[in-house]
């Protein structure tokens, strides 16, 4: 392709200042970004950032308040998943949208074919695509059946089959192992060749390098950098990711902020207590695999001791098997091998290990997904401060549940952790997210825990409460709790943990006492490297 | 047992499996969309009335079934109507249809019967196939039906195919299993489930004309008598298939045939034993059959985009 | 995951009204279409229910086992459990009572009552058992097995009345008269409320502080709200849906032992069908509050009794009151609709 070519030609893509709310939140803010033929373009950010309803947008699945689309020179309204497909955009979503029970050859023909399959044809043509593509699948085989890469691949070929002019994958190496990531890439630099355009929604570092050709990154709905890729360093990326400006110095001085070395308030800050050292070993996990809920392997042979007064951070990029590893500690799932320990416990017989007897034994957890495991919406404050204790024989007397002292308790939550809210008996679906989640933290943290186990506790919060929820997580850690910090966040993790294991790739690296890395080393680690 | 007995048991078995398979292939549809309809007694209630009142208006059994087709078609829409655009509980929408159905035929054969006793029902006879009639044993069992359980077995195998081997089937799988992917795919997940909410009404209305104009001839008060149910528990046990809804149906209707002839063959048994056999059969069922894969995974849930 | 879309809910708001129209001009339709006029059926019916001093002593007597099975169902719908199998625990606890009649001859009258109504609720708590242990265990669904063991029930009834059960004169398929000990006695003289009005209300107290102030309601409610956070807390979602099938099958039982030794006096076949699916009507309007259950009772009640009287003063027949029924479940549904807030969930 010759230069002047790319002038003459309009943008695959052009987004112009396009905007989504939801409620009082601005989830994209005034966003504008150009792809052209044969562009690889990096959409960047930390969870919440904004990437997802940007893909949403493009693929049709929500509409914009404000901005426009314009495909290839036309302005359009993208109504629906088929407007977008028509307009030659194709969207891999990060929840594959693939019917387990289809074959492959079935997943072409939905939506496609209304009469009779024709299904030694439907298996040529996905052989042929795949060929094309130089991927490998299987037209006979169950979706249920493949593993994630291999249900990507079948997205993506049913992306291709439509003859897009702009591939749209949304966090595609999340879930991949580091070889059928590269597998992927090297898909990516093939139709780059072929002239169609890329949109690589990620918030892996690696990707970015490895097949990018320009960065975007999103910062809190907007839109903080939109660069070519040569010339970039990593820590700018971070540094833009984190905090939206492309200064190190300056990201750092605001993690520090959200990392409580400095009151929000602009006092002095505490001098960091110098805590004792870790106590003994509560809870152990040994060779431990954790399956994802589709039956992919998450991580393999993960081992750890959690002791009593240290904060072991558990950092990587979402879905290495965090949420797996946390939801077996809490006793709501068993690992698919090896064995998780509680020193507490009396017994060895696993079929104990329930949430309740845990909860029981003095294990609190917050979960990533707050909304899905931690609160009823529809029940009050109260009823939900007193999730986690009733069901366990707290807050009873003489037999009934003691709904005065749990007002009570409820009220002093609100006021302790500043919880926006009209009163106990507010349903807790009304609250905003950061609000549910003081509220999950308040009572998790109501009760004494011996052990706590905690999912991105601070993820989706404000600073200035991020610094109150990271402050509260030391002091339970010096009065002698084991804490389990899940996070993706260096500034978070460095701020609080003693130690740190990355889940990366299918497997665990470390412990490691912080004091003993760099952040670079992690980073490194978290990308799979 | 003779013979003769096993045959006897056996054709009737096949014409008491009717009722069932049709409210079964058509629910079958209905969770494969993932609708759940547990008011398919109420409408069977309501195909078994109108296919007497109009058989005997029309004076053609044919009659019958087109109006209890139409009533079912517009009892499954009324179904659809709530779950699937005003996306209200499934179970407790389908609980008032069981009472509605109970209610308007209660309600209309009062008023018809009120002026005197009904005169005969023109209803379905059974189909005389010369030679094939006249075989032994495969004569009565398998040749010598009314004509609407050839249309019923010939529905099955019709649905078996389309379900699996066209691309309406992939769509209606795919609406029920993950209605996001279809919507993905570009289908209308909610008119695919109106259509099916209107096909599952239509087959539950044919199994109530059968019922009242082919096995038996007249209509009686809560004649269904559970079918509707058994039919739901068909669907289970036969794991969303519409073949193995036919094998489900026929144990079903053999099951309350034998208890009838079990009941004079064993007089010393108490006969209410033989009576609950097909509702024990359908637990059994239940619980044989329930946390398969084969459970449509959206199923009693409505979709709503984004 | 995202925020939630503020998405506009008219077409569904508007669709609900049209809804609830129809059937209005239904039920008006259908008296028309038996040459009465609604507005006076209506009339009639309010009268023939509540009005009348005999109307609604029949309504109070009918709106006992509809409040006991409510309450009930009312537990089990909080879970997030259906239990339709209301009849059939009501017949099996019936049976059960009449059966330990033997065993209770020669005790206090008092300390006799209350081991008939034990029994009564052993019997019902022990069907519905069955089908909580039926869906906890295999995961069969409750509303199919309860409803197969309602067909069950009756037919267990009709051999016990023929068989062991049955009256010594062996002629009909009755069971003997309760001794009179055994009878709970009547509230008010001239009608037939008994002191089962007593027990209802009882029942309601005891199941409102259940669900309201103990940790098992407190898991009940949980689990119907949101099942995943209620295992996350520490309730065992197994042994809710068994608890709750086990408690609506014994308020059940209740009702059935209060029909049999405060109304009928004896068991016989079909004494007591149709309060299960119209139980479920009692509890969903009461918005499966057990302290609104009474109310919705008597409501239920009063329409049954009320249509008898249109069904005997005109040419409107009597199963009108299933389509009643059914339209006021659909009513109550579509105006859940017209409510819903077009908000966060």
């Amino acid at each position: 392709m010759t230069p002047t070519a790319t002038r003459v030609e309009p943008p695959v893509l052009a987004l112009s200042g396009l905007t989504r709310r939801y409620g009082d939140v601005v989830a994209v803010d005034a966003l504008s970004l150009t792809l052209r033929r044969g562009e690889v373009v990096a959409l960047l950010g930390e969870n919440g950032a904004g990437k997802s309803t940007v893909v949403n947008m493009v693929a049709g699945m929500t509409q914009p308040d404000a901005g426009t689309i314009t495909i290839r020179g036309e302005p359009r309204r993208l109504t629906s998943a088929r407007a977008a497909l028509g307009a030659g955009i194709g969207v891999v979503h990060q929840h594959y949208a693939l019917v387990s029970s289809f074959t492959v050859a079935e997943s072409f023909a939905l939506g496609e074919v209304a009469g009779r399959l024709d299904r030694p044809a439907l298996a040529a043509r996905v052989r042929g695509l795949a060929a094309e593509a130089g991927l490998s699948v299987d037209p006979g085989a169950m979706i249920g059946s493949l593993d994630v890469a291999g249900q990507q691949r079948v997205e993506i070929l049913k992306a291709l089959a439509r003859d897009i002019d702009l591939l749209v994958l949304d966090e595609p190496a999340a879930v991949l192992t580091p070889d059928d990531a590269e597998r992927l890439f090297a898909m990516v630099r093939r139709l780059r060749d072929r002239g169609v355009a890329v949109l690589l929604i990620t918030h892996r570092l690696a990707d970015v390098f490895s097949v990018c050709d320009r960065a975007a990154v999103m910062h809190r709905g907007r839109l903080v950098a939109d660069r070519p890729v040569a010339g970039l360093t990593a820590a700018e990326l971070v540094s833009l990711m984190i905090a939206g400006v492309p200064d190190a110095a300056a990201a750092a001085a605001l993690a520090r902020t959200a990392t409580g070395d400095l009151s929000p308030d602009g006092h002095a800050p505490a001098p960091p207590a110098p805590h004792a050292p870790a106590g003994p070993a509560v809870m152990r996990v040994r060779d431990v695999t954790l399956r994802r809920a589709n039956g992919s392997v998450a991580v393999a042979g993960v081992g750890f001791d959690l002791h009593a007064g240290e904060i072991l951070a558990v950092a990587g990029v979402d879905g290495n098997g965090q949420t797996e590893l946390v939801r077996c500690m809490a006793g709501l799932e068993r690992p698919a091998a090896g064995r998780i320990t509680l020193e507490a416990a009396t017994s060895d017989d696993p079929s104990g290990w329930t949430p309740g007897h845990l909860r029981a034994l003095g294990v609190a957890h917050v979960p990533d997904d707050r909304r899905r495991h931690a609160i009823a919406p529809g029940l009050g404050l109260l009823d939900n401060f007193l999730l986690s204790h009733v069901p366990i024989g707290r807050y009873l007397r003489r037999g009934l549940v003691d709904r005065v002292q749990g007002r009570a308790d409820t009220e002093a939550a609100i006021a302790a952790f500043g919880i926006r809210a009209t009163g106990p008996d507010q349903p807790v679906g009304r609250l905003s997210g950061g609000n549910q989640q003081k509220l999950v933290l308040a009572r998790e943290l109501s009760a004494q825990p011996r052990v706590v186990l905690a999912a991105h506790p601070s993820r989706g919060l404000d600073i200035r409460t991020i610094a109150f929820v990271q402050d509260r997580l030391r002091a339970e850690r010096d009065r002698g709790a084991a804490i389990l910090l899940v996070s993706a966040d260096m500034g978070e993790i460095e701020g609080l943990a003693d130690r740190v294991i990355v889940l990366a790739g299918g497997t665990a690296r470390g412990p490691v006492p912080l004091a003993q890395t760099t952040r670079a080393e992690v980073g490194a680690w978290m990308a799979g490297h | 047992m003779d013979w003769i007995v096993i045959t006897g048991l056996l054709a009737s078995g096949v014409r008491f499996a009717m009722p069932i398979l049709f409210a079964a292939l058509g629910e079958t549809v209905g969770q494969r969309a993932g609708v759940l309809n547990v008011g398919l007694e109420g409408i069977m209630l309501v195909g078994a009335f109108l296919a007497v009142v109009v058989a005997m208006q029309t004076g053609t059994p044919w009659g019958g079934l087109a109006a209890a087709i139409a009533g079912g078609t517009a009892m499954g829409l009324l179904h659809g109507v709530f779950c699937v655009r005003l996306k209200v509980d499934q179970i407790v929408a389908g609980i008032a249809l069981i009472l509605l159905g109970l209610g308007l035929s209660g309600f209309g054969y009062r008023l018809v019967t009120a002026g005197g006793a009904p005169g005969q029902v023109p209803g379905f006879q059974r189909l005389n196939l010369g030679p094939l009639s006249d075989l032994p044993f495969l004569g009565p069992v398998l040749f010598s039906h009314p004509a609407p359980v050839y249309l019923g077995l010939a529905c099955a195998v019709a649905l078996a195919w389309g379900l699996s081997r066209t691309g309406i089937g992939l769509g209606i799988r795919a609406v029920g299993e993950n209605p996001k992917a279809a919507d993905a795919a570009g289908i209308d997940v909610d008119r695919v489930r109106m259509a099916a909410c209107a096909f599952g009404g239509a087959m539950a209305g044919v199994g109530g004309a059968f019922l009242s104009t082919a096995q038996l001839a007249g209509f009686v008060e809560n004649m269904v008598s559970g079918r509707g149910f058994i039919a739901i528990a068909c669907v289970v046990f036969a794991r969303w298939n519409p073949l193995g809804a036919v094998a489900v149906a026929l144990a079903f209707g053999i099951a309350e045939a034998a208890q009838i002839r079990l009941q004079t063959l064993y007089p010393g048994v108490p006969y209410q034993a033989f009576v609950l056999l097909p509702y024990v059969l359908a637990l059994v069922g239940l619980v044989s059959a329930a946390r398969t894969v084969h459970l449509p995974s959206a199923l009693a849930r409505p979709y709503r985009k984004d | 995951m995202d925020g939630r879309t503020l998405t506009p809910r008219r077409p569904e708001a508007r669709l609900a009204l049209v809804v609830l129209a129809a059937g209005v001009a239904l039920l008006a339709g259908l008296i028309w279409l038996a040459g009465e006029n609604a507005l006076r059926a209506l009339v009639a019916l309010v009268q023939g229910g509540f009005l009348t001093p005999s109307g609604l002593a029949d309504t109070v007597v009918r709106a006992i086992p509809l409040c006991l099975i409510g309450l009930g169902v009312a537990c089990a719908f909080r879970a997030g459990v259906f239990n339709i199998g209301g009849d059939g625990q009501l017949l099996i606890g019936a049976c059960a009572a009449v059966a330990v009649v033997p065993l209770l001859a020669g005790l206090p009258a008092p300390l006799a009552l209350a081991g008939l109504m034990l029994a009564g609720m052993a019997g019902g708590a022990a069907w519905g058992l069955v089908a909580g242990v039926l869906k906890a265990r295999f995961g069969a669904n409750e509303i199919i097995a309860t409803i197969m063991l309602n067909y069950i029930a009756v037919q267990v009834l009709s051999w016990l009345v023929r068989g062991p059960l049955q009256e010594p004169a062996g002629v009909f398929p009755r069971s003997a008269r309760l001794p009179g000990e055994l009878r709970l006695p009547v509230l008010i003289d001239g009608t037939r409320i008994s002191a089962g009005l007593v027990v209802a209300l009882v029942a309601v107290g005891v199941v409102w502080i259940l669900l309201a102030r103990s940790r098992w309601g407190y898991g009940v409610t949980l689990t119907g709200q949101n099942a995943e956070a209620a295992r996350y807390g520490g309730v065992r979602p197994g042994w809710v849906a068994i608890s709750v099938l086990a408690a609506g099958g014994a308020l059940a039982g209740l009702a059935g032992t209060v029909e049999v030794a405060g109304l009928h006096g004896r068991l016989q076949e079909g004494f007591a069908t149709g309060f299960g699916i119209t139980a479920i009507a009692v509890a969903l309007l009461a918005r499966l509050n057990p302290l609104w259950v009474p109310v919705t009772a008597m409501g239920f009640a009063g329409l049954y009794v009320g249509s008898g009287t249109v069904a005997r003063a005109t040419a409107v027949p009597f199963p009108l009151v299933n389509v009643i029924e059914a339209v006021v479940i659909l009513g109550f549904l579509a105006l859940g609709v017209l409510r819903r807030r077009p908000a966060l969930e």
